[in-house]
């Protein structure tokens, strides 16, 4: 455990910036998922005139693998950053070393 | 998010009993020798089944008979050894399964009997539209993944109408009712599709009625999740995951070497890549997707297939349920095997589909057993409305199997598709 978990008072402020941290972690995460999930699917008639990689229309590649694809790696960015970056730096690891 | 509650947080944090790091250590490298293992034995087993199959003429039905048995019977034996009355290993496996082996376990869900049955049926009916469905349940799982799993483990809760209630202590009340409603309804949907699944899957392996077949999958289902609760289905979906992968990726590296010259097709994203035997191979998909984007051809596409000109008199009937090479699994059916090519007929109303008028029923069942993703599907879907509404009354050959079957608007061999 990180030192200085008896003193409340630091450990309560440790904590708000903690939140804070993992909160403009989500934010932002989010935001990407937004634009991932909604920005492409209305205009795919139009993209699918594009072609990318061997010939696949654009529109239906984006929703079928870059979609798919970009949310896995956001959870993935997510759990890693918070197991290894975020709540160690504020000692809420949830491990014991 | 506010930040009220999170003192909570903060006093709930650390406080469930943990392994140290030298026992978890321990405890994962045996884990991964016995699913390596486990893998390992899967591989052996299979291609032994196929020696024999090609060498020794081993009969379909008892290759069927010994996949779900053997499945079963480990099933069964994973979930009778985590027999627990633990109340934290009941609910949540002790909170001791090690990311990796969660992550298979949830990635078992995701192949479960909904998405292997219904998923292919859905997009190859829907087409791109289809696609709503895939993304919705795994940019949901962002979702779940950014604002509930962390916390609920955080909180120290079991459910998440326990995490919302603490979550919001002002109105613990009202907010547990609006999760639990909400979980209600999503796992209710869900479980009609699984279990629909499930009947399909034992009535087709054991040659009973539908019904019967709900029942001995349900059977199965009480064995591994009575007995040990969340521990003993977590590991039994361990187990289940390496199975469904070796089971997933072998139909469609079949297919992949029957259109491409090439199993791992996917290596082909640029001319020349490795693997690219074949030049020229690659501009093969595109005129499949652009079918299927465009006008939903790739139902005459698969009608092609499926139905062929000449039907073989060997197999056009009286035989058992278990004979047939269909195992059950529909992606298998695709697989053409005879010398010209062509797939055998298949009386089965599985594989040729109801055949209705308007297809607003069965688009609404479909839609109705994926209502864990229509929150956000529907999103996609309406927002995609706006620039191109699909035309009305396109034909519904292809539900989710079975569904058809259910509403009883099966007869095989009307199907005009097969008409030439």
């Amino acid at each position: 455990m990180a030192e200085g978990r008896h003193d409340v008072g630091d450990r309560r402020a440790r904590f708000e910036a903690y939140w804070k941290e993992n909160q403009r972690l989500i934010y932002t995460l989010t935001a990407i998922w937004f634009v991932v999930s909604f920005a492409h699917p209305p205009f795919a008639k139009a993209l699918n005139n594009v072609t990318i990689l061997t010939g696949f229309p654009l529109g239906y590649w984006l929703s079928s693998q870059f979609s798919i694809t970009v949310f896995v790696i956001l959870i993935f960015v997510y759990a890693i950053r918070m197991n290894r970056v975020i709540d160690p730096k504020y000692g809420f690891h949830d491990e014991e070393e | 998010m506010s930040t009220a509650p999170m003192s909570e947080l903060a006093a709930d944090i650390n406080t469930h009993v943990r392994m140290t790091k030298v026992q978890r250590q321990a405890f994962e490298k045996k884990l991964y020798w016995r699913y390596g293992l486990f893998a390992v034995a899967v591989v052996v087993f299979i291609l032994t089944i196929m020696f024999l199959e090609l060498n020794a003429g081993l009969n379909r039905g008892i290759i069927a008979i010994l996949f779900i048995l053997l499945s079963f019977g480990l099933y069964g034996i994973i979930g009778v050894l985590n027999f627990t009355r633990k109340f934290d290993e009941y609910y949540v496996a002790g909170r001791s399964v090690p990311a990796f082996f969660n992550g298979m376990a949830t990635g078992a869900d995701w192949m479960s009997a909904a998405s292997f049955i219904s998923m292919a049926g859905s997009l190859w009916l829907l087409g791109y539209d289809g696609l709503a469905y895939i993304m919705g349940w795994t940019g949901g799982y962002v979702l779940l993944a950014l604002f509930f799993a962390p916390y609920i483990r955080k909180f120290g809760q079991f459910t998440i109408p326990d995490f919302v209630a603490h979550r919001f202590p002002e109105r613990g009340g009202a907010s547990r009712l609006v999760a639990a409603i909400c979980g209600i309804v999503t796992s209710f949907t869900y479980v009609t599709a699984q279990v629909v699944g499930v009947g399909l899957i034992m009535s087709r392996f054991f040659g009973t009625s539908y019904e019967v077949g709900v029942f001995l999958g349900l059977a199965g289902v009480v064995l591994c999740s009575f007995l040990g609760g969340m521990k003993s289905i977590t590991w039994t979906q361990v187990a289940q995951y390496i199975v469904l992968i070796i089971a997933y990726l072998i139909p469609v590296s079949i297919l992949s070497a029957r259109f491409t010259g090439n199993p791992f097709s996917e290596l082909h994203v640029w001319p020349g890549a490795p693997g690219d035997h074949r030049p020229g191979i690659g501009a093969e998909y595109p005129e499949c997707i652009r079918r299927t984007v465009h006008d939903g051809a790739v139902e005459r596409l698969l009608a092609d297939q499926l139905c062929p000109a000449r039907p073989d008199p060997a197999r056009a009937g009286g035989e058992s349920r278990l004979d047939r090479d269909s195992l059950g699994v529909p992606g298998l059916d695709l697989l053409p095997d005879d010398r010209n090519g062509r797939a055998t007929p298949h009386p089965d109303p599985l594989l040729h589909g109801p055949r209705s008028e308007g297809g607003a029923d069965e688009r609404g069942l479909v839609a109705l057993l994926h209502l864990p993703a229509v929150l956000h599907g529907a999103g996609l879907r309406g927002l995609r409305a706006m620039g191109d509404a699909p035309e009305p009354g396109r034909s519904a050959d292809f539900v989710a199997p079975g569904v058809g079957e259910q509403l009883g608007r099966t007869r095989p061999g009307d199907d005009p598709r097969c008409e030439q």
